[in-house]
């Protein structure tokens, strides 16, 4: 640059210093955040507990036999003996059908159990290797 | 039987123990320092691209709300500012592009910019200078400050603004005319 009034308004530019945030800035964003913050713990709290329900239902029919337990209710509606009759045959397929000698029931839920614990460990070593290469 | 042990397995390794309430308030409370920190730098980068400290001041929050979603990457990140950077620069060119039609417009139009009579009588050639780049036309401002606030080369703010190249060298020569027009009058 042979201009020296190119290089004076270049040096201006580059000594420009940072403008001071309006002090409104923080306590928007910090609301906004805390909100957010309580939302996602509150969403992780229902996820978890619709998980814990769904392993509970799942445990559930294999010790309980649907189809009896609805059928003999004295107002069961056309519907609900249909589902009975559906979470029955469920039923007996889980608890009759064996793999290996077992219930296929006990051989899906164990798999879908170590399924969970391998994945929450591998999630975790993927997590601490990221943190640890930073 | 669930024992202590496979409870404590599941609190370091499960996902779902980060639903710990104590943990996100103490993440919250972090995320305030981390917010004070760069809350000037990014403020800066918005209000001399968008040319309005109004607007500047809601795009800073936005950004901020983004840092929020990858905090738990940035909070550790020696390039966290950066991040900052480019997303507040982002933001600001969409928020140009939104609410103040398109570039090959406002580059046609060349108004006289009049800072003397709204500087205050105090003002240093600095504050003079911050004045005279937030009333530059947009298409003379942007690829100005992208160049000098953002180091970014003519190739990149041509496809950042989806530009000619001669266009951005035009432009920016242009703002600094003006600038220089200002500054030394």
């Amino acid at each position: 640059m042979s201009d020296p009034t190119e290089d004076w308004l270049d040096q201006e530019l580059k000594n420009l210093k940072d403008l001071q945030a309006p002090e409104t800035i923080v306590p928007k964003v910090m609301a906004r955040v805390r909100q957010k913050a309580k939302y996602r713990w509150q969403t992780r709290f229902f996820n978890s507990f619709v998980l814990g329900v769904a392993m509970a239902c799942l445990v559930g029919l294999l010790v309980v036999d649907p189809s009896r337990v609805f059928s003999e209710l004295p107002v069961a509606s056309h519907a609900l003996k249909l589902f009975s009759l559906i979470a029955g045959a469920v039923w007996t397929s889980l608890s009759q059908a064996t793999v290996f000698q077992l219930p296929i029931g006990i051989v899906i839920l164990s798999i879908i159990t170590l399924s969970y614990i391998l994945l929450v460990a591998a999630a975790s070593t993927v997590q601490r290797l990221a943190v640890t290469r930073k | 039987m669930v024992t202590a042990a496979t409870f404590s397995f599941f609190e370091t390794v499960d996902p779902l123990a980060d639903c710990s309430f104590e943990r996100s308030m103490e993440e919250v409370e972090e995320f305030e320092t981390f917010v004070r920190n760069y809350q000037n730098m990014v403020f800066s980068v918005s209000a001399r691209i968008v040319g309005s400290l109004t607007d500047a001041e809601d795009i800073t929050q936005e950004v901020f709300l983004k840092a929020y979603e990858r905090f738990q990457e940035l909070r550790t990140s020696p390039t966290a500012g950066g991040w900052l950077k480019t997303v507040s620069t982002n933001l600001s060119i969409n928020h140009l592009n939104r609410y103040r039609a398109r570039w090959r417009f406002f580059s046609e139009q060349e108004k006289p910019i009049e800072i003397a009579a709204e500087a205050p009588e105090k003002s240093d050639r600095q504050e003079m200078l911050e004045l005279a780049l937030h009333k530059l036309p947009d298409a003379q401002r942007v690829p100005l400050v992208l160049f000098h606030f953002q180091e970014m080369s003519y190739d990149e703010i041509a496809a950042k603004l989806g530009i000619s190249l001669a266009k951005v060298k035009t432009d920016i020569h242009r703002g600094k005319e003006t600038l220089r027009k200002i500054l030394t009058k």
